[in-house]
């Protein structure tokens, strides 16, 4: 554990903006220095813990059944499993959308809800049409009443940071599919989000493109490390973006895998035999052969 | 920007065809005229028409920004209404089906039936004819108005939750700027309503020289047969109709320029 001071120190650093001619924080407070420190930075981020949860809705039909799942601090865990499953009722609780029949999501450290703690970034990038980029990525601060000058700095930064940084001020329509997915990422960044969730975000986008957003979401994550819960159904990028793969099948938790693929993650994984393996044992769970 | 040769001609070209339109049906007009031998009293010619135009100019004037004020205003007064009960109408669902039925009947309701009943009330006065353009322009500006506070998708609507926005700022960061391009469709539709409105009202009013209305106007010349006069003055209405769309538009293009600006 390091000292004190020294963490009271990065802290501090962590707050400061940085300074000009250098793009983010990512830049200004290296990732190796991140990593070295992750004791105290992923103190910021809370652990998710599901308990008993169950969601039914009108006519019996539960959406949810049961599920008990614990995500750790700063770990990204993917929900895969087919259309219908209740992923996305599921995520829906952790961002306190639907209230859950039975049972509780409970987040340690406890954060308030609704204050920008728990971000959402939707399966369509869901921005305000009449909205600059810019504009959009404020609005989360807006809402929470903490738009203060500094974090006007911060959404520039991040659009910065998602490479965006020529579009700010053109509104949705002037942008491509990615181009908006980007902004709505920078969105829910721009609260410094504890909990980051993920509705199948990058479902609408082509492979390439789903590549390069995935790649972008670690470099986010490594500057960021958040806690973050990913819905997909596409198993390669559940494996290659998250420390957990947790299949869903009839409202139920199926399976949680942890993921033994090494980090960094390098898209180069994807042809080495331990890709090739949890491919194997995600898709059996998915069957439901194991 | 230099325009392109094409955005300069292509209104050129349709203003030309509107033109040319205008010339065939004044040629067959006068066709018709001549072919049966109509009295004047019955359908003028165009030529005599356009000295009717010509010799009551002053008072067409007069009429048309009479009736034109009666209607903006009237117009003016119905969005700002008409705006305020579709924002109650998103605010509450209760609300919303308790009096919708009864915004629904000023729509069903003839305004002829109406008119006679506010010219007892409220006297025949310019307020009267305000007061009926408001009633036949209410119903586009509220049905449209409200439609548009409450098409919010579920996820915009969802964002706003996640991050604790309370009724206010939902209100006014997401379903007012939601509901502004339907507002300008329902304001468009009602723009031609309020010239109707205006000229039935000034109908019942009657009177000319209380009120210099383009209605009172043809009451007048009815009354007396002018049948060229009584043509240029539904010639006049109509321009002031268009008039008031073309402005319209123009103000449209201005305020939607957040939401259409490519």
């Amino acid at each position: 554990m390091p000292p004190r001071w020294l963490i009271a120190t990065v802290r501090k650093t962590i707050a400061l903006q940085p300074p000009p001619g250098i793009a983010s924080t990512a830049d200004f407070f290296p990732f190796r220095l991140g990593e070295a420190l992750s004791v105290d930075i992923e103190q910021r981020a809370s652990s998710i813990d599901c308990r008993s949860l169950s969601v039914a809705f009108a006519g019996g039909i539960r959406a949810v059944d049961d599920v008990h799942l614990t995500v750790g601090a700063g770990k990204i865990l993917s929900l895969i499993g087919p259309s219908g499953c209740g992923k996305t009722t599921l995520l829906r609780c952790m961002a306190g959308l639907q209230d859950a029949t039975e049972g509780e999501v409970i987040l340690d450290p406890p954060v308030p809800a609704h204050h920008g703690n728990i971000s959402l970034v939707f399966q369509q990038p869901t921005l305000l049409p009449w909205r600059t980029a810019l504009e959009n990525v404020l609005l989360p601060l807006q809402l929470t009443q903490c738009l203060k000058k500094e974090q006007r700095a911060r959404a520039e930064s991040l659009l910065e940071t998602v490479g965006l940084a020529n579009a700010m001020n053109r509104f949705p329509r002037q942008l491509s599919g990615g181009m908006k997915m980007r902004v709505s990422i920078a969105r829910a960044l721009a609260t410094r989000p504890q909990v980051l969730l993920l509705d199948e975000p990058f479902a609408a986008l082509d492979d390439m493109l789903r590549s390069q957003l995935g790649e972008l979401l670690l470099e986010l994550w490594h500057a960021e490390r958040f806690t973050a819960v990913m819905v997909t159904h596409n198993i390669a990028e559940s494996i290659l973006l998250t420390h957990q793969v947790a299949v869903m099948q009839h409202g139920q938790l199926a399976k949680v895998l942890d993921n033994p693929l090494p980090w960094p993650r390098d898209p180069e994984l994807r042809t080495t035999p331990q890709f090739g393996q949890f491919y194997g044992r995600v898709t059996q769970h998915l069957k439901g052969d194991a | 920007m230099v325009p392109s040769r094409r955005s300069i001609a292509d209104p050129l070209i349709s203003l030309a065809m509107v033109i040319g339109v205008a010339l065939v049906a004044g040629l067959i007009w006068q066709l018709v005229i001549d072919r049966f031998d109509l009295p004047k009293a019955l359908l003028p010619t165009p030529r005599q028409c356009w000295a009717a135009v010509m010799s009551h100019r002053g008072t067409l004037l007069r009429g048309i920004l009479g009736t034109g004020l009666a209607a903006v205003s009237g117009l003016v007064a119905a969005v700002i209404l008409g705006s305020c009960l579709a924002i109650l109408f998103s605010q509450s669902k209760k609300l919303r089906l308790a009096l919708f039925p009864y915004v629904l009947l000023l729509q069903t309701v003839p305004i002829v039936a109406i008119a006679p009943l506010l010219i007892i009330w409220s006297g025949y006065r310019f307020r009267t004819v305000i007061i009926v353009t408001v009633i036949v322009c209410f119903f586009p500006i509220v049905n449209s108005v409200t439609a548009g506070l409450l098409s919010a998708s579920r996820e915009a609507s969802d964002l706003f939750r996640l991050y604790g926005a309370n009724r206010w700022q939902r209100l006014w960061r997401l379903q007012i700027p939601s509901a502004i391009p339907h507002l300008m469709v329902g304001v468009r539709t009602s723009s031609g309503l309020a010239v109707i409105g205006a000229i039935v009202a000034e109908f019942f009013i009657g009177d000319a020289t209380s009120f210099p209305g383009l209605g009172t106007l043809m009451m007048g010349w009815q009354a007396l047969i002018k049948t060229d006069a009584l043509i240029a003055a539904v010639f006049a209405s109509a321009l002031l109709g268009l008039v008031i769309y073309g402005v319209i538009q123009l103000l449209t293009g201005f305020l939607l320029k957040r939401w259409t600006s490519t």
